[in-house]
């Protein structure tokens, strides 16, 4: 054979993927796992002229808690799919570790045993007989430093050396109630293809017997099998023992496991470790919030700040290329105008507006990264559990809320860290009301013009009212769609630890990797379809092409036919550019200062009569240089040296085009819809995978419905004093209530099974 | 496990540095389950590290520290 699929599991914190990823390099693939959100990875290896395929699953504590990973992973185990799984295990907490490599043993599978963080236990005067634990568990077992390359690389003899056969020998002994009914059981399920595991049936009742929902399912469904029967012998069996069966069964698991590490392992008494000594701070009852903000703004600081300093550069260096660079191309070898406006204005800056999105998620990403291999990310959840609690969610939901300031994409896909479905849909839900970067730049646009000396204050309380905003959909969700109790959690803290650059890089890489992928297809899409749609244009009659031509655009068109619908807000007809504007914020919430820029200087360019502006003449090498140059100038931004010439130029015009087009109470009234309606499209497919269609579609609905009113509300009371529209708004809001409501009545989807 | 309500000693009505030996866990078997998947269950010495009433609960069990979430404290008995 020259072929292997090896599984890797084990205990969350076990440095799992730290083996992975030394084992497979770089070349993985992150996948999902078919239905779930559970991230799949894998990757494939050539060593000594043989494959070896490796496939990372979730990290679990056992295969009884029926949490969404342990589902995953035990559906695995049971396919039969891996020829070989590698079950890593923390020697610094062996009993706890070999827990779940004991129900690994009793499926019979064929197991190597990886014993980790062997540099960690000799620090602190762990040692163990890895002989002899070879012998009291019967299967191969390596002992090895994670980090040390050599030592993992042992890994692949061992596999091509094992002979993919399982230690069939290996079982716990229970009680003797139990045995009898698993001697008893076995004939009756030897022949039900339902049962097959690799145990001829010892496993399945095992699981039966534990109450497993899954099997106790395929129990039930079975004709052959004489359920009500097994039922009646289970109570007996538990009214003898005085436990519940699961209990029991895990009591003799552990009391297994418990001999072996007394056997093999030899430790001194521990003392105050370093990680000790920090959570005395980090989690202090008065420090431990403080500290929390500290490091959230350190996080936001680097992927806003040092992010945004290069988004010049990407923006221009790729628009060099991708849209002037292509576009004179084009014009110099004659194509046809509507491929240059496809491909050029199109895709080109379809390209470009992904591409400014890559530095702030890139360093989001990284923080976010550097949090979590650190060990930080479980002590956040603990600092922010009481104010969580209060809305409906655990702790740990926190952190996708913070994420969300820096761009919503990132935040949907770390609320996979969430152990319960339903906390994972609430906080989706809830993200898209934390103010994302994109939406920044269209504020403080706003706010300078119309509130300049208070526009910093502005653009705070736009902020506060999403996070306001955002609490109060997590009151109603809990008390209408997303009934039941705040999950139950039990987290493990891991020990801290410097953490490892080419661990995190590579862990980033591979997300940021997955995220320009996903989104540069919906935005390719997208904006060609919108350029185009600006390019259609119609003059006397006849139609042209160009977005330089003269006469009223396809977009203008439509643009002014949906106006009416956000007149209550303070949208008057002839602003429709602000109309349009919101239609491409679906697609980067960025591009709605591009869109209403460009559409109010071909107005006023035509009404003005005003000399068009002189188009300076392009040159490719310029523009790479200054993109480069940008860099330099933005630290120095940074830093608060220079001027913010760049930022102003030209935006002056703007400005006074807005103040010709708003009020200041509709310019508040449209960054509010800004704020809270539908995400763009690149968040929404995200959370469409997340929360399913239908949910998905909730959202969009529940968000771009509530910015009408919120905004018309707004408006309303300020400025237009219009009684009708202020009760069709409040008649929105109870709509979406009553909405909720009634979903939350019929839904039995979201009787969340409840852990008591 | 319900009948002596009153004179059960939970883990949440423990302060840091008490160290107690868990008796019971009052709950179904999926609370049980991931309690044991930690290493928390019937006979485990445990160590309160923090907490307090409706806040969640640092401890150390095994030489590993875990959080418990509130709610979830309500269910260890301890003694």
């Amino acid at each position: 054979m020259n072929s292997y699929k090896i599984a890797l599991a084990g205990n969350p914190n076990c440095g799992k993927t730290t083996i992975f990823n030394q084992l497979t390099g770089s070349r993985q693939r992150i996948g999902n796992w078919p239905g779930v959100t559970v991230e799949k990875k894998e990757g494939h290896v050539k060593f000594q002229e043989k494959d070896f395929y490796f496939v990372d699953l979730p990290g679990i504590y056992s295969l009884t808690a029926d949490s969404e990973d342990e589902v995953v992973s035990r559906d695995y185990l049971l396919s039969n799919d891996a020829d070989i799984i590698l079950n890593v295990v923390d020697a610094t907490n062996l009993e706890r570790n070999l827990f779940l490599t004991t129900q690994l043993l009793e499926m019979n599978l064929p197991v190597i045993l990886v014993l980790n963080m062997k540099d960690l236990a000799q620090k602190r005067h762990i040692s163990i007989d890895v002989d002899h634990l070879k012998r009291h568990l019967g299967v191969e077992v390596l002992y090895v430093a994670g980090t040390d390359l050599s030592e993992v690389k042992e890994i692949f003899p061992a596999i091509v050396s094992s002979d993919r056969k399982p230690n069939s020998s290996f079982s716990v002994s229970y009680p003797n109630e139990i045995e009898s009914v698993i001697t008893k059981y076995i004939p009756s399920v030897v022949s039900l293809p339902e049962f097959n595991d690799n145990t001829s049936g010892r496993w399945s009742i095992l699981k039966l017997l534990e109450k497993d929902p899954l099997f106790t399912k395929k129990a039930e469904k079975s004709k052959d099998f004489p359920y009500s029967e097994f039922v009646s012998d289970l109570s007996s069996v538990e009214k003898i023992l005085k436990d519940p069966s699961d209990v029991v069964i895990s009591d003799y698991r552990y009391g297994f496991v418990h001999g072996v590490s007394r056997d093999v392992q030899k430790m001194r008494s521990a003392k105050e470790t370093f990680t000790d000594s920090i959570d005395r701070f980090v989690m202090n009852k008065f420090l431990g919030i403080p500290i929390f903000l500290g490091v959230m703004f350190l996080v936001f600081f680097v992927a806003i700040q040092i992010g945004g300093v290069f988004i010049d550069f990407f923006d221009i260096f790729m628009s060099t290329i991708f849209v002037d660079g292509l576009g004179s191309l084009l014009s110099n070898i004659g194509a046809p105008a509507w491929i240059k406006v496809l491909l050029a204005d199109g895709i080109g800056s379809g390209l470009t507006t992904v591409a400014t999105f890559i530095p702030v998620i890139f360093f989001m990403f990284l923080m976010l990264s550097i949090l979590e291999d650190s060990g930080y990310m479980a002590r956040a959840a603990f600092v922010m559990d009481r104010f969580m609690r209060w809305i409906g969610l655990p702790g740990k939901s926190f952190v996708p809320m913070l994420v969300g300031f820096g761009c919503t994409v990132p935040a949907i896909l770390s609320t996979r860290t969430l152990e319960e479905k339903r906390d994972r849909m609430m906080t989706t839900f809830m993200v898209p009301l934390m103010s994302c970067g994109a939406r920044l730049p269209v504020y403080a646009l706003f706010a300078n013009a119309f509130f300049k000396n208070h526009a910093g204050l502005i653009v705070f309380s736009i902020y506060f009212a999403g996070v306001m905003l955002a609490v109060l959909t997590g009151l109603l969700l809990k008390k209408t769609i997303f009934k039941g109790e705040v999950s139950h959690f039990v987290m493990e803290l891991p020990p801290y630890h410097t953490p490892r650059m080419k661990h995190i890089l590579l862990h980033t890489w591979m997300r940021l990797k997955t995220f320009i992928y996903r989104a540069g297809v919906v935005m390719i899409i997208a904006v060609s379809i919108l350029s185009v749609l600006n390019s259609i244009k119609f003059e006397d009659k006849k139609v042209v092409f160009g977005a330089e031509q003269q006469g009223s655009s396809l977009l203008e068109y439509a643009g002014k036919a949906v106006t009416p619908v956000f007149t209550p807000m303070g949208i008057e007809k002839d602003n429709w550019p602000a109309s349009v504007g919101f239609f491409t914020g679906v697609f980067a919430k960025e591009a709605v200062i591009a869109t209403v820029d460009s559409l109010y200087s071909q107005i006023y360019a035509s009404n003005e009569l005003a000399t068009l502006q002189e188009e300076e003449e392009f040159s490719f090498w310029g523009g790479i240089a200054e993109a480069f140059i940008a860099i330099p100038e933005g630290f120095a931004g940074l830093v608060g040296i220079g001027s913010d010439d760049s930022q102003q130029e030209g935006s002056n015009d703007l400005a006074a085009r807005l103040q010709d087009n708003f009020t200041p109470a509709s310019a508040y009234a449209y960054l509010l819809f800004i704020l809270i309606y539908f995400p763009c499209i690149a968040a929404f497919v995200v959370a469409v995978k997340q929360l399913g269609r239908l949910y998905g579609w909730l959202m969009g609905f529940y968000l771009t419905s509530t910015a009408w009113a919120v905004s018309t509300l707004f408006f309303q009371i300020a400025e237009g004093h219009n009684w009708i529209w202020i009760l069709v708004a409040l008649a929105v809001l109870g709509l979406e209530f009553l909405i909720f409501y009634l979903i939350g009545k019929k839904s039995k989807l979201f009787k969340v099974e409840e852990i008591d | 496990m319900n009948a002596e309500a009153e004179k059960v000693n939970l883990l949440s009505n423990l302060k840091p540095g008490d160290k107690v030996v868990v008796k019971a866990i009052d709950g179904g078997r999926r609370l049980r389950q991931k309690l044991y998947g930690i290493g928390i269950f019937r006979g485990r010495a445990l160590t309160v590290i923090r907490g307090s009433k409706s806040h969640p609960y640092l401890v150390e069990v095994g030489g590993v520290k875990c959080v418990i979430g509130s709610g979830m404290t309500d269910k260890i008995i301890v003694e």
